[in-house]
């Protein structure tokens, strides 16, 4: 579970307030990340990219895209942090070689 | 001289109770990018607080010293700033905080609210202060306020009501009538106060007091009628026709002038005729307190177009050719539904006498006359010379609303 969520899930009550306990940590991760593959044209990636990061919070157009999304500003991307989350989704053999989820019964 | 650290102490505060509000009013005031220590002994103090401060804007960093008392230090972000930096008082509170002309954005927003700049605009197409303001309209609107009535203890229902039949039918016919004026006069203010910015609040209050007046007496007039057991008056295609006219007239001063000013205005005769020709004490109880709400009506109608007046000079040309446009619309139309006409000379007559028939005939030429001078008297009262007055007010429909 994401922090966001854990304070969310107790502040609106799903989860009582204090009736949990963290045992275990991950290093920080990036829970949201916009990849693009490599179909698209580099210039227009950059420049896509370019647009994204110019966005500010003070701007009171592109605000409330930025409160719906609860950020408060974008970042260069970054891939590090994931290596605990892979691993532990190996271990539980989530998904086969070809990606695809093991699990059955399981609806996102 | 440094200044001293701030630290905010939460003791057993969580997030999840509710611990961001002390964070917050701790950050208030500092620089951003100044920081602040937090303390507190909730377990999950450090994830929730740097969930949190993602969301909010600011950094956070762990102390190197796992004993330190201090949790994390949280470094003030500017989103919070960011957010207020353009924002504006949408005018004042008060009257005289009115602005001339009141912004889209502003929305939906407390006039004198302090307004982040962005949201939509809701459309409001009625947003000049000239256009719309009277400076009666605080006071018209408290005095609506405290003048409502309930209908149910306001009239006594209990009273007796024994009519020979033809004089029942003649009230019922009537009532029937006013129910279907009534019923336009409760949809073109709803029409137009939704057309009209809210930072104009008080308008907005005293027209939506005026469509509830009309509620009450579209109520009491049908319940008049239903007294007896019998069933409601025509309605005939001339009295819809006249009043279509209206509900579909775009201009709010126009509307309001040719509404309250010259169709209300009228109406104060005739509420006034029914209450003094009035052959039972209910009739006489639902006309009266009805003509109480309609005086009020006109009263603003006429201050608004004053006002307007003032600032518009074409305002009176505009006014005439409203009162030649609908009489050329309606000039196929015969106007009076003729049940109500007959109706209101049955009910002055009493009886079906030659000599009772003619003086009610009579009593009702007099109202139309009484109508007739009280427009011209309004009409005078907006500025309009006497004769032009006299012309215009010739024009008005003749089914009186």
């Amino acid at each position: 579970m994401i922090d966001s969520n854990h304070l969310l899930f107790g502040r609106e009550g799903t989860l009582p307030a204090g009736s949990t306990r963290m045992i275990a940590q991950t290093p920080m991760f990036d829970h949201c990340n916009l990849t693009l593959t490599d179909a698209v044209p580099p210039d227009l990636a950059q420049q896509f990219g370019d647009l994204l990061l110019s966005m500010s919070y003070a701007d009171p157009q592109v605000r409330p895209l930025f409160d719906l999304e609860g950020l408060t500003v974008w970042r260069p991307g970054r891939t590090n942090g994931y290596a605990p989350l892979e691993t532990a989704i190996d271990e539980a053999g989530f998904y086969d070689a070809e990606g695809v989820i093991t699990v059955a019964e399981y609806k996102p | 001289m440094t200044r001293p650290t701030p630290l905010i102490e939460l003791d057993e505060l969580s997030f999840e109770r509710g611990a961001h509000l002390l964070v917050q009013r701790a950050l208030l005031d500092m620089q951003p990018g100044a920081e602040l220590g937090v303390m507190g002994t909730d377990p999950a103090l450090n994830i929730h607080l740097e969930a949190w401060c993602r969301t909010q804007g600011h950094g956070i960093r762990l102390p190197e010293d796992r004993d330190d008392p201090v949790r994390a230090w949280v470094s003030r972000g500017r989103t919070d700033i960011d957010r207020w930096t353009g924002a504006e008082r949408a005018g004042g509170p008060y009257p005289r905080g009115i602005q001339a002309k009141a912004e889209p954005h502003w929305g939906l927003a407390a006039r004198g609210a302090l307004i982040e700049p962005g949201a939509p605009d809701l459309g409001f197409d009625l947003a000049d202060r000239d256009y719309v303001w009277a400076d009666i309209a605080p006071s018209l609107y408290a005095h609506a306020a405290s003048a409502q009535w309930d209908p149910e203890t306001a009239i006594d229902w209990r009273a007796e009501v024994s009519l020979p039949a033809e004089i029942e039918l003649a009230v019922v016919q009537i009532m029937t009538y006013l129910v279907e004026n009534e019923q336009a006069a409760l949809v073109v203010p709803a029409k137009l106060l939704s057309r009209i910015h809210p930072h104009f609040r008080e308008v907005l209050q005293l027209l939506a007091v005026q469509a509830a007046d009309e509620a009450r007496h579209v109520e009491v007039f049908t319940r008049r009628a239903l007294l007896t057991g019998g069933e409601m008056g025509t309605s005939s295609v001339s009295g819809r026709e006249s009043l279509a006219t209206l509900v579909t007239e775009p201009d709010f001063s126009l509307a309001s002038f040719l509404l309250s000013v010259l169709g209300e205005g009228s109406f104060l005769n005739l509420l006034t005729f029914l209450d003094r020709h009035a052959p039972d004490p209910i009739t006489r109880q639902v006309t009266r307190l009805a003509r109480q709400d309609e005086a009020r009506h006109v009263a603003f109608g006429v201050a608004h177009l004053q006002h307007q007046s003032k600032v518009d000079p074409s305002l009176r040309s505009q006014l005439r050719a409203a009162v030649e446009r609908r009489h050329q619309a309606l000039s196929n139309s015969t106007g009076l539904n003729q049940d109500v006409f007959d109706a209101l000379v049955t009910l002055v007559a009493g009886e079906w006498t030659p000599e009772a028939i003619g003086r009610g005939f009579e009593e009702v030429q007099k109202l139309q006359k009484d109508m007739d001078e009280g427009r011209q008297h309004r009409l005078i009262n907006l500025g309009f010379p006497a004769d032009e007055a006299a012309d215009l007010s010739a024009l008005h429909t003749r089914n009186f609303m």
